[in-house]
């Protein structure tokens, strides 16, 4: 049994967690319903000048994302109580986690209140670094280490281009503040202006999991533990997109509209291919990664719409997009490290990831089922929770974006992109109808799934919490309404009030969809309790029920599998054996695989360039002496033609 | 310096320079070598021609002293070792003889196009002497670069030498004797040192070929 004096440093430590996030969010609440200093924001331990750097300032763009960290900070710490336990029980140390969980949070928090580029550039490299250690903690499997390296390497190359342009705009500039950058941005020319734009959008976009930089994201969320994935899907990744709009809209200013397209156009393929990909999934956890680059590409599509309503001057679009944009991002973060932490459990109890051996968990698990199904019904954008109400103010604002253009192709673009928005609601609903129905409903599809057993107290309490919370922001949407009025305070410039014009009437409706629903649950299991509802075994013409009669979780989204194969790149393999009849069949064996498509066509080319490059550079220095006396020679008849 | 006249400094240069360029496109190493020689005693006579005509006792003691330290010793000590390896080819990589006589030609007009500010010097020939004397270096560097027995790499540095001895007389006009005698000194010992060597190459891998080093690496 587990260690009487581990044990409570674990719930001092995660208790401390998040008593400081509880302790965070009360100032937050309490600072941010006064004064001005919202908009103009609150700097401490500024330097002197020009010269700047470990400058902070708190305004109402980071008060919003401090309110998701400090949410995803309380109820993962809370979660990580329950969850630590089973590694005490292995007696594996727990310092590592604890000392880089700590760092993680405090380097999150870094960047969010960074006020110039050193200090954004550290905190960042700090969250980078941390993260993957955390990722890292089950190293005792090679395919975590391997999963933890590539999200080493991709961090690291999104650091190049941050750490590029960085420095770019303090040479041009001469100070690292943003403010000195904000003013010093229309001062650049075209070109260094879109220069810095890519470099920001491709090492932000890495750390976001836009589709192409995101082949790091399914490996890392799915390989660390499940506290950090919560932590790292619900937190991390929006970190990085609140930088999008500390950077590139508040300092980079209103640049060209093809920006906007940009965002737009990565954000529907992120959305698209995270899907996708996340529909043939049979991993537990690599599908809610995949779903979490899919949110991410909802958010990028949102962020595209409002810079393109930006530069088009429409600020109804505008506000739609951006209250979107701020809306999903807190539905996401909920939902999202609620369904890693019932994943989470899945994993404690059965100690599998694979889809295709759980099953019938609703009867062992209820608690977390419950939890899963509420989760589910949020991220897939159902009504009435909160997904969807973001999802619907996104099209909404895409229309309006359209409505108000008379120019030709993007009158076309445009609604395409509500067309790939509701493909990709289509298919998350399947997506998370295998996940929930393979998994919690039916009969269990293997021994370990037998024995599985509801999980432990706060492993329950911390999802059921997050379900909560999830229900309190529809059901009182003007609370919801006025976090998302800090941030919006910042970006806009004209009034703030008519946002509420904008979005009061369907959100007030919301909440009373949503007694309504609840209304009508109470109605039916009333009803069901009347003995109106009839228990019997499952018909099967006789013969015994067995799990292999189920779906499997391959064969649910089969279809999907070969409709899409050009962009999934399914290939499958069935072998029978009939022996001798066509009428009997003795053994089938199926085998399906998905290419990871943009790992085959963009990044093993790349990385094989890099390779090659790297071979003919190590030609040069071979350790043959003809080949110095050469460089000797040409040196020499090059000092010679230059110092005549 | 009026002495030499312009004609027979010129035909010196045009030995220095044929000699240069042969040694470059020789295919045994022992005509490399002599053909080394040959321009040694030419840059010997050289420096005598200058001391006799200028009187000037020390130019004609470092004159005598090439002549038999450089001329003398240093071939035969070579040619003791090439006789040991049974080394008759140069061992030619990266450049053909021919196409290797193309680049030496080509590196004689930047040489010629590199000491283009250097007009003013004092006799009109001392220009050519010079670009003459920065091609020799040239071809001692090409040299050592595309052959690989250990030999004429020698013979390479011996070119380079011969070129940096003729660039500094032709720039000063007489290096003072301390000065010539001790870069004749440490080619001298350097000579001895790489025989040394090359024997030690010899026991060990049976041949001259330098690409037998690499597997000296760590």
């Amino acid at each position: 049994m587990a260690n009487k004096e581990s044990q409570s440093v674990r719930q001092l430590l995660m208790s401390l967690c998040i008593v400081l996030a509880g302790a965070g969010l009360v100032w937050g609440f309490v600072t941010s319903r006064s004064g001005d200093w919202v908009q103009t924001g609150l700097k401490f331990f500024t330097g002197e000048g020009a010269e700047r750097w470990l400058s902070w300032k708190v305004d109402g763009l980071t008060m919003f994302f401090l309110f998701i960290l400090l949410l995803g900070q309380g109820f993962s710490s809370l979660y990580a109580l329950g969850y630590l336990k089973e590694y005490e029980e292995k007696k594996k140390s727990l310092w590592p986690f604890y000392v880089n969980w700590f760092l993680f949070l405090g380097s999150m928090f870094g960047v969010l209140l960074a006020d110039d580029g050193f200090s954004f550039l550290l905190t960042w490299e700090m969250m980078s670094l941390f993260s993957f250690f955390l990722v890292l903690y089950e190293n005792e499997d090679h395919q975590n280490r391997r999963s933890a390296y590539i999200y080493l390497v991709m961090t690291h190359v999104a650091t190049v281009f941050l750490t590029a342009a960085t420095l770019f705009l303090y040479t041009k500039t001469g100070s690292f503040a943003f403010e000195v950058w904000a003013s010093g941005a229309p001062t650049l020319t075209t070109i260094q202006l879109n220069l810095v734009f890519l470099a920001f959008f491709i090492g932000l976009g890495t750390k976001a999991g836009f589709v192409p930089f995101h082949i790091w994201l399914p490996h890392a969320h799915s390989a660390a533990p499940s506290p950090v994935s919560s932590l790292m899907s619900g937190v991390m990744v929006k970190v990085a997109l609140y930088l999008f709009l500390r950077l590139v809209w508040l300092t980079l200013g209103p640049g060209p509209v093809w920006w906007g397209w940009l965002f737009l156009l990565v954000g529907a393929l992120s959305a698209f291919v995270g899907i996708l990909s996340a529909s043939v999934q049979s991993d537990l956890k690599k599908l809610l990664a995949f779903s979490t680059i899919e949110n991410v590409g909802i958010l990028g599509i949102a962020l595209g719409s409002a810079f393109l309503a930006r530069s088009w001057n429409n600020d109804w679009a505008m506000d739609l997009a951006l209250v979107a944009f701020f809306w999903h991002t807190l539905q996401h973060m909920l939902l999202k490290s609620l369904l890693f932490m019932e994943a989470g459990n899945i994993i404690q109890a059965t100690h599998t990831r694979n889809l295709e051996r759980l099953g019938g968990l609703l009867k062992r698990m209820p608690k977390t089922a419950l939890g899963a199904l509420i989760g589910i019904l949020g991220i897939t954008a159902l009504p009435p929770l909160g997904g969807f109400w973001g999802e619907l103010i996104l099209f909404q604002s895409l229309w309006t974006n359209t409505l108000n253009l008379t120019n030709g192709w993007s009158k076309v673009v445009l609604p395409l992109a509500i067309g790939v928005l509701a493909l990709v609601g289509g298919l998350s609903i399947a997506t998370f109808v295998k996940w929930f129905g393979v998994s919690f409903l039916g009969q269990a599809r293997s021994s370990v799934t037998e024995r599985a057993t509801e999980a432990h107290f706060v492993q329950v309490l911390a999802p059921l919490l997050i379900c909560g919370l999830a229900v309190l922001s529809v059901l009182w949407p003007s609370a919801t309404l006025a976090l998302l009025n800090l941030p919006l305070s910042v970006l806009r410039t004209s009034d703030v009030e008519r946002i509420r014009l904008a979005l009061g009437t369907p959100l007030n409706l919301s909440s009373s969809y949503l007694v309504l629903l609840i209304f009508l649950t109470v109605i039916v299991v009333l009803l069901s309790k009347r003995g109106l509802r009839r228990v019997t075994a499952t018909w099967n013409c006789g013969a015994p029920l067995t799990p292999s009669m189920q779906y499997t979780a391959g064969g649910l989204t089969n279809p999907i599998r070969v409709l899409f194969a050009k962009v999934l790149g399914s290939r499958r393999h069935v072998e029978g054996d009939f022996g001798g009849t066509r009428y009997s069949l003795r053994s089938l064996r199926y085998e399906g695989r998905i290419k990871e498509v943009f790992e085959d066509f963009l990044y093993r080319p790349l990385i094989r360039g890099l390779v090659w490059l790297a071979t003919q550079i190590r030609k040069l220095q071979e350790g043959s002496i003809h080949l110095y006396l050469g460089y000797l020679l040409i040196t020499v008849i090059v000092v010679l033609i230059i110092g005549r | 310096m009026a002495g030499i006249s312009e004609n027979w400094l010129n035909l010196v240069l045009l030995v220095l320079l044929t000699s240069g360029l042969s040694i470059v496109y020789s295919n045994r190493v022992q005509k490399a070598l002599n053909w080394w020689t040959v321009q040694t005693i030419a840059v010997s006579l050289l420096i005598l021609a200058q001391g006799v005509y200028h009187d000037e006792p020390e130019v004609i003691f470092v004159g005598v002293l090439l002549l038999i330290g450089k001329a003398g010793i240093i071939p035969i000590l070579l040619r003791r070792v090439l006789r040991e390896s049974k080394t008759a080819w140069v061992g030619e990589i990266y450049l053909k003889r021919a196409t290797s006589l193309v680049v030496a030609g080509a590196l004689t007009i930047i040489a010629y196009d590199v000491t283009k500010p250097l007009m003013a010097l004092p006799q009109a020939g001392f220009r050519n002497g010079l670009a003459v004397a920065i091609a020799l270096i040239f071809f001692g560097l090409l040299l050592m670069m595309i052959r690989k027995v250990a030999i004429v790499q020698v013979v390479g540095i011996l070119l380079i030498d011969n070129g940096i001895f003729l660039a500094g007389f032709f720039l000063t006009q007489g290096m003072p004797l301390l000065v010539e005698m001790g870069s004749m000194f440490d080619i001298l010992v350097g000579i001895v040192i790489i025989v040394i060597l090359s024997k030690q190459m010899l026991e060990n891998y049976d041949s001259l070929n330098v690409d037998h080093m690499r597997s000296l690496k760590g």
